[in-house]
């Protein structure tokens, strides 16, 4: 089964380039692409797609926004947010409404290739500065509001390890568990923080 | 004296010849001792007894002698009886002109007497009151004295007591200028250090402003570089010059942007501190040789602190490690490395030891990137050794004290 992904980009030769070296790899295939997120969010709900790449400057509505809108209207796609080089902040932000994961546009285009895979299985990519973002978030918010959800002593050890610059594999020996079982527990890392994330908004439009 | 008085008794007890004997006693024992007050005041009394029992001769005789005597020693007092006594024995005696003579003498002595007597004791009592005028003139004085002394002292006081407080005063005053001057100048050498605080935020900032639009610009045209170059490649298989220029074209545009990627990095001052420096070398370097086989050995202690370090040393010590890991996986044919921290309060120490070919030293010409690395290092203030030993393997070793790698806030 070709992995079906989007781009969302409005560099007109990055967009086209990208477009041209995933549609021409093995198990994949792109056909859809869009220059703004007005016409991502325009068309996107109503096509079968799987992985969207979606770009962090965009002319109008950034990526971010995009990303805040689209996730609920397409709960299946997953968001790969896209920058130059690696901005810890906007990649956080993006984690936060819903991107499962992030790529650098200057990353080898192989390894872009592979992110689309471990994504479309449902992992997600964590450094170790998006972990430490991630433990000082949920360190933060969950002390200010006790709505929040917190963190399991799990996800904090796999967090710690994580911002310690562990990878997957080693992480998954310190613990004995599989990769795939430390790759679940990113998976809910990233779910809560984007819960709360929208818990927080709720709060903000509509003050208790 | 006690002879007379007996004799005195003796003559009121109308004892008259024993009251004679007594008195000739008396003023036999007053001649021998030449107390001639009372052989005046003796003769005289005789004279008397003699008056009383008829002798007047004798008693006018006896009179005279006192007369004579008390003239002489000036006894007043004894002249007045003898002159009364020979005025009477001249009376009895029926010698009229000389009883009056003598009475007149008497009168006339008595007289003196009373008022000198008076006029002594007026004087006398003049004197006294005089004198007790003036004692109390003088006590008054010394009184008054006393009281403008009292006066003076305590006028002293007071001035002394003003004197004092006005050097209070003008020493608190003093106190507080001092005070004011150093509390102004503490003042404004906060508000230097504030404003130089201020500027090198703002310059901060700015410098970030403008490292974020050059990375996005040269971000924006790296990414294009990197996916037409790969496109490039991948369409040329049968063109292998071209394919060869592209790949150069690749590799070119890779390392480029592995350098802005730690340029960007380091800009970000949540990234530059000694925890963050570690795992960021730690993930790198398993990332670089997730598709060798090798085998990573990491012995980083379990707590680093999250001390802010300087921007610069940040980069030197992670090219540090890039370039050991680029000259592993170029030369060395390893199978297993050992990535050791070490951290104490002083010191921070990385090594990288890979069990691979080794190289001898010696021989080996220095590269420009080791003397480069070298040379960092040093400005650090820190110490790059590197050691091998033939087929034995390969140690890359950098010590730095953290003194010199820490930001000052």
């Amino acid at each position: 089964m070709k992995i079906k992904v989007g781009i969302v980009e409005d560099e007109k030769q990055i967009r086209e380039s990208l477009a041209i070296l995933i549609d021409g790899s093995e198990g994949f295939s792109c056909k859809h692409t869009y220059e703004n997120a007005e016409d991502a969010i325009a068309e996107l709900p109503d096509i079968a797609i799987d992985v969207v790449l979606m770009d962090i400057h965009l002319p109008m509505k950034n990526g971010i926004e995009c990303i805040t809108i689209l996730k609920p209207l397409c709960p299946e796609i997953q968001f790969l947010m896209c920058t130059s080089f690696e901005d810890t902040d906007s990649v956080f932000n993006a984690l936060k409404v819903g991107a499962s994961g992030y790529l650098t546009k200057t990353t080898q285009p192989s390894k872009i290739l592979d992110a689309i895979v471990e994504v479309h299985k449902g992992g997600s990519p964590m450094s170790s500065h998006i972990a430490r973002k991630v433990v000082d978030s949920f360190h933060k918010s969950t002390l200010e509001n006790k709505e929040l959800k917190k963190l399991s002593e799990r996800e904090k050890e796999i967090l710690h390890h994580l911002s310690n610059g562990l990878r997957y594999k080693e992480i998954a020996d310190q613990l004995f568990l599989s990769t795939e079982t430390v790759r679940t527990h990113i998976r809910n890392i990233y779910e809560k923080l984007q819960v709360n994330s929208r818990t927080e908004a709720l709060n903000k439009t509509f003050p208790k | 004296m006690a002879l007379n008085n007996v004799a005195i008794v003796l003559k009121y007890l109308k004892k008259y010849p024993e009251a004679t004997a007594k008195y000739q006693e008396a003023l036999a024992m007053a001649q021998k001792s030449n107390d001639t007050f009372m052989v005046a005041a003796t003769q005289n009394n005789l004279g008397n007894v003699y008056q009383l029992i008829g002798n007047y001769k004798k008693a006018l005789a006896l009179c005279q002698q006192a007369s004579i005597n008390a003239k002489a020693i000036n006894a007043p007092e004894i002249l007045i009886e003898t002159y009364d006594g020979i005025a009477l024995a001249y009376e009895k005696m029926n010698q009229f002109e000389q009883a009056i003579l003598y009475r007149k003498k008497y009168e006339t002595e008595k007289e003196k007497f009373i008022n000198t007597n008076r006029s002594d004791q007026l004087i006398e009592m003049q004197t006294k009151y005089e004198t007790k005028k003036k004692e109390d003139e003088i006590i008054q004085l010394h009184q008054n004295e006393k009281i403008r002394d009292l006066v003076l002292s305590e006028q002293q006081l007071q001035i002394e007591r003003r004197n004092g407080l006005l050097i209070a005063n003008v020493l608190l005053l003093l106190g507080l200028l001092v005070l004011a001057y150093f509390w102004r100048s503490r003042q404004q050498l906060k508000e230097t250090i504030n404003k130089e605080r201020i500027i090198k935020e703002t310059e901060e900032l700015e410098r970030l402003r403008i490292a974020k639009d050059i990375h996005d610009d040269l971000g924006s045209g790296l990414s294009k570089i990197n996916f037409l170059s790969e496109l490039i490649y991948q369409k040329t298989a049968t063109m292998p010059e071209v394919r060869n220029n592209s790949q150069s074209v690749k590799e070119t545009a890779a390392k480029m942007i592995e350098n802005m990627r730690d340029l960007i990095w380091a800009l970000n001052p949540d990234n530059t501190t000694l925890a963050n420096l570690i795992s960021r070398m730690r993930e790198y370097t398993t990332d670089y040789f997730e598709d060798y086989p090798i085998h990573l050995h990491y012995e980083i202690p379990e707590f680093i602190p999250q001390s802010a370090i300087t921007k610069e040393s940040h980069r030197e010590l992670f090219m540090v490690v890039k370039e050991t890991l680029n000259n592993i996986s170029k030369y060395a044919k390893a199978t297993e490395i050992v990535f050791s921290v070490a951290l104490t309060p002083n010191e921070l120490s990385i090594s990288i030891r890979d069990n691979g070919v080794g190289f001898v030293i010696e021989t080996t010409p220095k590269g420009n990137g080791l003397s480069n690395i070298k040379n960092r290092i040093d400005a650090l203030g820190g110490n790059y050794t590197i050691t091998s030993e033939v087929s034995k393997g390969t140690q890359v070793h950098v010590v730095v004290p953290i003194g010199k790698i820490t930001k000052i806030m």
